[in-house]
């Protein structure tokens, strides 16, 4: 109890502080030499940040800040000239001559090289980052039309993988940079917006966006020391600009589909073959052959077309944006609607945003932004094996309508199978989920070169799920009806106080940064379950349920405290070097381990720069990048070095109701620490014909070490494991993009190419020699010199051919069953002959994206590509009738006979039918996954208004269609939603909601 | 005044640091259940004994502890088989008497065990603070008991199943376990055996708590241990045989417990109180699926819908006497189809033109209740039986008198005329007269029918050393089995050798004396 009072005292303290800090900043107001401020444009009316403001022949100076915005105070400024310098851009002169606020409108040189690039706890010059970082115009991001920001990045950034588990409305998505570093912690990046750390892209409103940065090297992502090991994506929103008050609008309605449908058999053909199946396994024949005339004269049910459905999605989206010289504001809202191509699946969300700016004196700029959202979903996110709808549409049998003569609906012969319209119209599933974002920032010019910025900012986010699974489901079957509602709330605030020192002076450039941060997170949910429901409203009135399971509570709270510092400097713009050093003490970890301590360094040399390059004319641009440093992971949760008991083994002491059973879970574990991972980088980028030209490409090689993992203890403890800070493994890859932007006055075109390959290394585990991943039908292994997603299980070798019979006899079995790879030619087939079958992860992937424009017409296209990857179809298995179903794949008509000895799919025998399980898991449902896809294809067309009293300046219209065709070897329905499941386990197709493909016309229109 | 904010604005940032010498980064732990805030009331003393049971009976699991590997444990037994050309290599190590190190199911059973004796320790260990919870004292007597019972018969399962273990009275983190020796069986025992003795202030306080154990539980456990103790292979002889029967007669004479009329009416869900369990555990299949009992589906044929995991061996099925418990003990026609729905008389399947040509684990088919689709029912798992009591009276009396007396005789008529009277095996009934042999073969062979798929028979078998004998016909199940195949170290699961390879002292055997 004392040690909650005296942190309630604490936090009260510490959120005073905050306020007086914020008063004593907000209160004083100084008598000023003179202060010369304004804002600097580029000729498309762009505010551009990181622009060089100096008073010429003195090193007074400083640079804009995001919006494009400086001040600048100086004495004695008659006669003075200012100058604006900014890379890629002509440098302006322009004389003080009295003026105090300036509009500055800087014109592209014609080496556009590069603009100013958010990074930690800054911005920065392109030209003087050091470390490697990806970026992506906000405006492609806007034109991908998806339903979510992290969506548009797909295939836009090299080292950069986005892969999509499902492709349910509202779907979540995965994005690794440069491979996953962690066994059992998150492999997530941190998303870092507007300052605020540990924010959610999938709720962002895409027209919000100004830029996205994302670092993946450790020289950038160190600064965010414990929670940076996994790469950081920057996300700055836009903000108003003085004068004219734009209003603009986007819509957009599209049409979505199923993109590929299974073959499967017509009812006739799969009575007679299973039929078949029956007889030769030494059964009796299912169907008569009444029955199967029926269905050959009448048909049967094609359950896919029972399911899917061509689904609607709408997005409008509209923003106010202005401001006068000393305020500006953004304010936006975007509402999104979108139908799922399985019925009764929807997503629909609201998001809204206003960011407001205001200058409260010449040295003191504040920044609020408040933002939030609102959805809802009904997803369908059904878990496999039973009760995945796409699973059961596939394997239900043809043969049955969907209700029988009572109107019931029809049940399937196996128990794992159900049918698929009981699915979705007997689950209700709805997901709710709001968030609200308060960030509000004060900046002060102490002087010119010092800066110091206060941030302090509140995220509130709330989930509620309601869930109702009818007698008909197959979880609510047993339970005559199952209602399951769990809430969660989660919130956490930040504040961070930061000190800038920018300085010039000769040939040395100086950007010195000091920031203190303290952060704090808190959870609660709650939730039960209760079945039994004779009469029902679905999850509206649980009361109305007789059996109440598992309720449940749980809190969590954790607090960060950090210290960081970062010198940037450069020598005559041709030297860059940049180290930083993060301290992280964090309430995750033990008693013995508090504080952590990240350092960084790198270095960069403009090659371009030097007398010896100036006249290889060719190259415009060449730098030179080394980098180094130290991250982390927080890959363990809060409380996890302490005892703590576990509710819930619960035993029926009285004899028929649960009585609660408390038991000690584990013990307290004094030396647990976070994941280390230390990252070295070199690379390079070179322009070429004044930046028409650009190639970059970095080499990485990461070591994570300290990883933890649930070291095995003797049962007899009492205990199976104790997680222990023991791994290490390594990824080492390729980065490469190249650049082109070509074409003149009417044709433009530019386009980027990335490509990444990385690989990874497991060092060690524990000394163990491997970890076997068990995931239901085939297993993925963790060995020592392997990578991740090594698929483990029984080599299929086709089938045994007629002229085998003898060596088949040995193994039990007859022409025509399965052959497996024996690997200790005991003459046995068991478990120790599973070795490694294939690899999840892509040896290479690959975006290629372009944007055209002609006149008034614009285009874009982006492909994807991967390849490498294998796929293990455990869909395929369960249409083949080896996994406790029968075939319902047109593929079965292939099977071996006697007649037909040219095929790899086995015929039907008692003998074949007794290794299921070894066919289930073997090679034989490992798929090459490799893909091409086009991904997007936007074709617009702009109208603009000259006329001064028009209602609107400019309407572009624009048709697009996504996922439109794909090339693949891969059987499934797609290879690239397929790719899902953990980082431990990857690339499992257990039929998730399949991705569709999507048409829509769309309008942006300003006003 | 420049100079001045600075130093401001810096004196702030120091102030926010220097709430690092405050707790802002330790965790609150009043929000957590953590060992130091338990053992504070009566209710979690109740709380933290209920996973005793949980543990042992299930593991917390779906399939698991010993309502689930018990069967697998026993399967080498006369009664049970798993039908071969399946992936049930688990089972079939056991059938045929050669288990290896490395069997999941040994695993298992030996984590579920000790799992147990782990949160009986989490008692013991805290048996300071548990005296000051402010309660009624028999009460807290009675729980203290109870944990001392839960022990006992965790470590009872470890000594007949696996002989030597290692004696575990505190939790071990994973430094400290690996420093554990095995001890001897006769030490086990012993060790059993002063638990026993502790848990003496047991008794069945709350009446309504059907599943907790009481004073002739520990009385029923007692008496199987001595009759180990007698038996192979520590050969202690009359003595504890006498003492297996003080045991028992002392429950005969309780009357807390008695026969139940008719030996059908003992598998009937609705009678899972019947006067007849001593002791069980109950299911509750109701609140999830990880608390309902095994052999669900595991028990059923295919055809039925079921897994098939373990079947009857035709010999035990051929034998079995066609009397008043055959129906209820083995299901030998298929009456229903895959979902559980009734067939049609006429498609009714007699077990040998089924799939798995074996008759079926008839005990257990009533789920309670629960799904014919799932794994796991609402079935008891019966430990202790008024029966017990009796057959463990007759074959220790006998033993220790060098021939049945009159109660002998007694106790056992009371099984035997349940079982035969009115039916076809009414000659089965033991005629007066027998000598010690035949009164000793008549009781072992009436425990193999009365206590049939109840995990008994094996330790019948093994410490009367009659596992080749009981199995000597094995080749009708594996072809080829040499039935000199099972010598004496057959008799004993191995240590799993996930726990010999943590713990190499685990190779190391104590000294058989102690």
């Amino acid at each position: 109890m004392r040690q909650l009072n005296s942190c309630k005292q604490f936090n009260m303290l510490k959120k005073g502080a905050f306020f007086l800090l914020i008063m004593l900043l907000h209160g004083v107001v100084f008598a000023q030499n003179t202060q010369l401020k304004g804002t600097v444009y580029d000729n498309t009316k762009q505010p551009l940040p990181g622009v060089t403001v100096l008073l010429d022949g003195t090193n007074k100076g400083t640079i804009t800040d995001f919006d494009g915005n400086f001040v600048l105070k100086a004495e004695n400024v008659q006669g003075a000239v200012l100058s604006f310098s900014f890379v890629g851009f002509q440098t302006e002169k322009v004389p003080v001559d009295g003026k105090t606020s300036f509009t500055i409108t800087l014109n592209e040189s014609a080496i556009a090289l590069n603009e100013v690039v958010a990074v930690g706890y800054g911005v920065m010059r392109k030209s003087d980052v050091t470390g490697s970082t990806a970026g992506v115009k906000a405006a492609d991001v806007v034109k991908a039309n998806t339903s979510s920001v992290n969506e548009a990045l797909q295939g836009r950034m090299s080292g950069v993988a986005i892969s999509s588990n499902s492709g349910a409305p509202g779907g979540d998505l995965k994005i690794r940079i440069r491979g996953a570093n962690s066994i059992n912690g998150s492999n997530d990046p941190l998303v870092v917006i507007d300052g605020i750390i540990g924010g959610s892209l999938k709720e962002l409103n895409p027209n919000d966006i100004a830029s996205i940065e994302v670092l993946k090297d450790a020289s950038s992502t160190a600064i965010y020391g414990s929670r940076g090991a996994n790469g950081v994506i920057l996300v700055t929103t836009k903000a108003g600009k003085s004068g004219e008050t734009k209003v603009s609008y986007n819509g957009y309605m599209g049409v979505q589909s199923i993109s590929k449908k299974m073959d499967v058999l017509d009812a006739a053909t799969y009575a007679s073959v299973v039929n078949e199946k029956r007889i030769s396994e030494g059964g009796s024949p299912k169907y008569s052959d009444d029955e199967i005339d029926g269905y050959l004269a009448n048909g049967g049910t094609d359950w896919q077309d029972e399911i899917y459905q061509t689904a609607m999605m709408q997005s409008h989206d509209m923003s106010v944006s202005g401001g006068s010289e000393k305020t500006r504001f953004l304010v936006s809202a975007q509402y999104l609607d979108q139908e799922g191509i399985i019925k009764n699946s929807n997503y629909d969300r609201l998001s809204y945003r206003a960011n407001l700016e205001t200058e409260l004196s010449e040295k003191l700029t504040m920044t609020t932004r408040i933002s939030g959202f609102q959805s809802n979903s009904n997803s369908y996110n059904l878990n496999y094996p039973n009760g995945s709808i796409s699973m059961d549409a596939l394997s239900f049998e043809p043969t049955n309508p969907a209700f029988d003569e009572n109107g019931e609906y029809t049940e399937s012969e196996f128990s794992t199978v159900n049918n698929p319209i009981a699915d979705y119209e007997q689950l209700d599933a709805l997901s709710k989920r709001d968030g609200v974002d308060l960030n509000v920032s004060f900046a002060y010019a102490i002087t010119p070169k010092l800066t110091f910025k206060v941030i302090g900012g509140t995220s509130k986010k709330s989930s509620d799920s309601y869930r109702y699974d009818s007698k008909y489901t197959y979880s609510g079957r047993g339970n005559n009806g199952k209602a399951s509602i769990s809430n969660s709330w989660n919130s956490s605030w930040q504040n961070t106080n930061m000190l800038t020192y920018i300085d010039s002076f000769d040939d040395h450039r100086l950007n010195v940064t000091f920031v203190n941060e303290q952060f704090g997170y808190k959870s609660r949910s709650n939730g039960t379950t209760v079945t039994d429901f004779d009469v029902n409203v679905g999850s509206n009135d649980i009361s109305l349920g007789a059996n109440s399971i598992n309720p449940r509570s749980s809190v969590s709270e954790s607090s960060l405290m950090s210290f960081l510092t970062r010198v940037n400097y450069s020598y005559k713009d041709k030297y860059l070097v940049t180290a930083a050093i993060r301290a992280d003490g964090s309430s995750k970890f033990a008693q013995n381990q508090k504080w952590g301590y990240f350092p960084s360094a790198s270095v960069a040399w403009r090659v371009k720069q030097e007398s010896f390059m100036q006249d290889v004319e060719a190259v415009s641009n060449w730098k030179l990048r080394v980098s180094y440093g130290v991250t982390g992971n927080q890959a363990i949760s809060p409380y996890q070095s302490y005892a703590v008991m576990n509710p819930g083994v619960n035993y029926p002491i009285d004899g028929s109701e649960n009585s609660v059973g408390i038991v000690l879970d584990r013990f307290d574990n004094p030396n647990l620490t976070w994941e280390t991972t230390s990252q070295f980088n070199v690379g390079t980028d070179i322009g070429f014909f004044e930046g028409k030209v650009n190639f970059s490409v970095d080499y990485y090689s990461k070591t994570t070490t300290d990883l933890l993992l649930d070291v095995p203890v003797p049962n007899y403890s009492g205990f199976k494991t104790e997680l222990r800070n023991v791994g290490s493994l390594s990824n080492r890859g390729w980065d490469l993009s190249i650049g082109m932007n070509l074409g003149e006055n009417d044709f433009k075109w530019n386009g980027t190419l990335t490509a990444s390959t990385n690989k990874s290394n497991i060092i060690d585990i524990n000394d163990a020699d491997n970890i076997l991943y068990d995931n239901g039908d085939m297993n993925t292994i963790l060995e020592p010199g392997s990578p991740f997603g090594n698929f483990y299980g029984y080599k299929y070798d086709g089938v045994w051919k007629s002229s085998e019979a003898d060596a088949a006899a040995v193994y039990g079995a007859v022409p025509g069953d399965a052959k497996f790879n024996d690997l200790n030619s005991d003459g046995k087939i068991n478990s120790d002959d599973r070795q490694v079958i294939g690899n999840a992860l892509p040896t290479w992937q690959f975006g290629f994206s372009n944007n055209f424009s002609y006149k008034n017409w614009d285009m874009s296209v982006l492909f994807t590509a991967s390849i490498g990857n294998e796929i293990y179809n455990g869909v395929d298995a369960r249409m083949m009738g080896v996994a406790n179903t029968d075939a319902t794949s047109t593929d079965i008509l292939n099977r071996w006979t006697p007649d037909n000895e040219d095929t790899d799919i086995p015929g039907f025998s008692s003998t074949n039918a007794e290794n299921n399980a070894y066919q289930v898991e073997s090679s034989r449902f490992i798929e090459d996954g490799s893909f091409l896809r086009l991904k997007n294809l936007t074709i617009g067309y702009t109208f603009v208004t000259k006329k001064p009293k028009a209602l609107f300046s400019s309407i572009r219209v624009y048709a697009q269609g996504q996922n439109l065709f794909t090339l693949t070897k891969y059987k499934g329905y797609d290879p690239e939603v397929s790719n899902g499941g953990s980082d431990k386990t990857p690339g499992y197709d257990t039929a998730p909601f399949p991705m569709a493909r999507v048409g829509s016309l769309g309008v942006n229109i300003s006003f | 005044m420049k100079k001045n904010i600075i130093s401001l604005a810096l004196s702030c940032m120091v102030l926010i640091g220097s709430f690092t010498s405050c707790n802002f980064l330790e965790e609150d732990l009043s929000t957590q259940l953590t060992p130091d805030n338990f053992f504070k009331t009566q209710e979690e003393l109740e709380a933290a004994i209920t996973p005793i049971y949980t543990y042992i009976f299930k593991n917390n699991a779906r399939t698991g502890g010993l309502v689930t590997f018990g069967y697998t444990v026993n399967s080498g037994d006369q009664a049970l088989t798993s039908p071969r050309g399946l992936n049930k290599q688990r089972l079939l190590e056991f059938d045929n008497f050669n288990v290896s190190t490395q069997n999941p199911d040994v695993e298992k059973l030996w984590y579920a065990l000790y799992r147990g004796v782990s949160a009986a320790n989490n008692v013991i260990e805290n048996i300071d603070r548990i005296q000051e919870i402010p309660m009624d004292d028999n009460l807290r007597k009675s729980y203290i008991s109870e944990v001392y019972f839960l022990r006992a018969f965790a470590y009872y399962n470890l000594a007949i199943y696996w002989k030597e273990v290692p004696i575990i009275t505190k939790n071990l983190n994973g430094t400290e376990a690996s420093n554990v020796f095995k001890s001897s069986l006769e030490d086990v025992f012993t060790f059993i055996l002063s638990d026993l003795d502790k848990a003496g202030d047991l008794y069945s306080y709350q009446k309504d708590d059907k599943a907790r154990a009481n004073l002739d539980a520990v009385r029923m456990l007692k008496s199987y241990v001595y009759l180990n103790m007698a038996g192979y292979p520590l050969h202690k002889g009359v003595e504890y045989y006498q003492m297996a029967a003080d045991q028992a007669k002392l429950v005969m004479e309780a009357g807390d417990h008695q026969l139940e009329a008719n030996y059908e009416d003992l598998w009937r869900y609705d009678n899972r109180f019947s006067k007849e369990h001593i002791f069980a555990f109950y299911p509750d299949f109701n609140s999830g699926r990880n608390y309902g009992s095994y052999g669900n589906k595991s028990f059923r044929g295919t055809e039925e819908g079921g897994w098939k995991d373990l079947v009857v061996t035709n010999e035990f099925y051929r034998n079995f006497p066609k009397d008043n418990r055959l129906n209820v003990t083995i299901y030998d026609t298929i009456m229903y189809n895959n979902k559980g729905k009734e067939l049609p008389e006429e498609n009714w399947k007699a077990a040998i033109e089924a799939k798995e040509k074996h008759t079926w684990i008839g005990k257990y088919r009533d789920l309670g209740g629960a799904n014919w689709n799932e794994a796991t029912s609402n079935a008891i798992y019966p430990i202790f039986r008024f029966a017990d009591a009796l057959l463990v009276f007759a074959e220790a009396t006998n033993m220790a008198n060098g021939g049945p007396t009159a109660e002998a005789y007694f106790a056992l008529h009371q099984i035997q005329n349940r079982a035969y009277l009115d039916t076809p095996a009414e000659d089965l009934m033991l005629a007066e007269g027998a000598d010690q042999t035949t009164f000793d073969r008549a009781v072992l062979q009436e425990r193999a029918w009365e206590f049939a798929f109840e995990n008994k028979t094996w330790n019948d078998n093994v410490r009367r050393e009659r596992v080749k004998e009981t199995n000597i016909n094995h080749a009708d199940e594996e072809v080829g089995f040499d039935p000199n195949s099972i010598t004496p170290e057959r008799f004993y699961a191995p240590i799993p050798e996930r726990e010999s390879s943590l713990n190499p002292n685990l190779d190391v055997d104590p000294d058989p004396d102690h």
